[in-house]
């Protein structure tokens, strides 16, 4: 599975002399359903639509299916599906027709029409006028217009934006489906690390244009292990202690934060402490959440 | 795979809107030269034809030209349907191009819709003469070769502008000075796009004919075009969406 679908190499965007996106180094494996997770603002939406051709990168270079972008432009994205901030549609058209548009423009069957209909559940109102669906159902147009050419990528920025919980639900499922049902690799970006959570196996979060995470779900999750929190009196010399008997520690100014909850560990770390003239004051276990992890690795709780 | 963007941009035109336009145009310009003719006594084919072409010309034509593109283009701003079509596999300025077609393609069926309306006013009033067939011919064919700079400027400049409102002040401040850049010479005023359908179409030899001087204007409009046309594409291609 080390086959990557999108891969960039210090991929940058400027605006004059702001850098929106800077030396990002994706990695998007193959059937993977990669998170692309960061605060609004981020340079998510710039990334997407750089991997799309819409913008031009100012500096590096992106792989998709092992070819360059920007030299196999039309070959690529005949086999990548993608849904951009807000649905794209054509009011006075109904939602077939908004289809055929874009199966007559890219040479797709009028079968494939009813099929992705289908796949969203808009057979029934197929033949009304775009203007009069919901939100979640030009959402779920839109997904049904990325679907259409068959792809082998699907690119889908903030799918779920503004969309009430049900709705949520429903392109959550269908996005969970693509990679077991028919092998599509999807890329989803989101401001929520819930929304991630419950769909991606794999994690990029980006933040002032920079990649600050990549890897499985997996590994940001153990990161959300349970950590033990001791508030002592000298905590430099304390962490200098724990450190040189090998202890896993972080220090912060009145505390430390060791790696291990485990039952015998605290009594050997508690008595070595006092052992050594340290006073403690509290000690209790600290949970951080994968909102913390994300605050913390985006730097936003800071500036609160 | 250009027949097929052509297509494809077929299934979003409002055909009703289009030819509901194009028969206000034709009906306000029939009246306008209806009243035009109330005091000229001795109406024939010819003379008839001066006063129905001098408002078509001058100023619907090239404001249907305006509208079409502008049009077109909304279908594609209105929410940012870029995005969607300028994803897919085709190259980005067929898509421009066509949109050029089909607004040139509307603008032929107007042009027969003119001369239809002329044709019909004409023996309402009892024109008299024959019809001078040979020289609407060559008029109607020179204003549709001569809408060509005003609609390939049109659509360099749909590209950037998202703003219906805006879009149709832009298209009246091309057209409105008509009134004035008509009465330059050609050698001059061709330079103007809005203007050439006048030039073009306007017979010569009547008190209402404009200056021109036909070889250097095609000349003009060549030059015009291509470089609208040109310039069109490659920021279209070159556009951040």
């Amino acid at each position: 599975m080390d086959e990557y679908i999108i891969k960039t190499r210090n991929l940058t965007k400027k605006h004059g002399n702001v850098t929106s996106v800077n030396s990002l180094n994706l990695e998007v494996p193959e059937r993977s359903i990669y998170g692309f997770l960061g605060p609004n603002g981020a340079g998510k939406t710039t990334t997407i639509k750089m991997l799309l051709g819409l913008i031009k990168p100012s500096n590096g270079n992106i792989e998709i299916f092992n070819r360059d972008l920007l030299k196999n432009r039309s070959s690529i994205l005949s086999k990548v599906g993608s849904l951009v901030e807000s649905p794209s549609y054509y009011g006075h058209l109904s939602g077939y027709k908004n289809l055929e548009v874009l199966a007559t423009m890219l040479d797709i069957k009028k079968s494939r029409i009813d099929e992705v209909l289908r796949l969203v559940r808009l057979t029934k109102e197929a033949h009304k006028p775009v203007k009069h669906y919901s939100l979640g159902m030009k959402q779920r147009l839109g997904i049904a217009s990325a679907l259409i050419g068959e792809p082998k990528l699907l690119i889908l920025d903030e799918p779920t934006n503004g969309l009430d919980p049900s709705g949520i639900q429903e392109i959550r499922e269908l996005i969970i489906e693509m990679p077991k049902q028919f092998g599509i690799t999807v890329m989803v970006s989101s401001h929520l690390l819930s929304e991630i959570d419950a769909m991606a196996t794999h994690v990029g979060i980006i933040n002032e244009g920079k990649l600050v995470f990549q890897d499985k779900l997996d590994v940001l999750q153990n990161k959300n292990k349970s950590q033990l929190y001791l508030e002592v009196g000298n905590s430099k010399s304390a962490y200098s202690q724990l450190r040189n008997q090998g202890w896993e520690v972080d220090h912060n100014s009145n505390g430390l934060l060791v790696n291990s909850i485990c039952r015998e560990d605290i009594a050997k770390i508690v008595e070595s402490l006092v052992l050594e003239k340290n006073l403690i004051y509290k000690v209790n276990e600290h949970k951080r959440s994968l909102e913390d992890i994300f605050l913390n690795l985006t730097k936003k709780g800071q500036s609160l | 795979m250009f027949i097929r963007s052509l297509n494809s941009e077929k299934i979003k035109i409002q055909w009703y809107f289009f030819f509901l336009l194009i028969i206000c145009e034709t009906l306000i310009n029939s009246f306008l030269s209806f009243i035009a003719v109330g005091q000229d006594f001795a109406l024939n084919w010819n003379n008839f034809y001066t006063y129905a072409a001098n408002f078509h010309s001058m100023f619907f034509f090239p404001l249907l030209a305006g509208l079409f593109t502008t049009l077109l283009y909304r279908y594609e701003h209105n929410n940012s349907n870029w995005k969607n079509i300028l994803t897919g596999s085709i190259p980005k300025h067929y898509i421009y191009l066509s949109k050029m077609i089909w607004v040139f393609l509307f603008l032929i069926i107007t042009q027969l819709f003119f001369f239809l309306s002329y044709f019909l006013i004409g023996q309402i009033l009892g024109a008299e003469g024959t019809l001078p067939l040979f020289s609407i011919f060559k008029s109607l064919i020179g204003g549709i070769i001569a809408i060509i700079p005003l609609l390939a400027l049109q659509s360099w400049i749909s590209i950037y502008i998202k703003n219906f409102g805006a879009s149709l002040v832009i298209v009246l401040g091309l057209i409105i000075p008509n009134l004035l850049l008509t009465g330059m010479h050609s050698n001059l005023g061709g330079w103007f796009p809005s203007t050439i359908p006048f030039y073009t179409m306007m017979p010569q030899g009547t008190q209402f004919s404009p200056r021109v001087d036909l070889f250097s204007l095609y000349i003009i409009v060549a030059i015009t075009s291509t470089v609208y046309i040109l310039s069109g594409s490659i920021s279209f291609r070159k556009r951040e969406w």
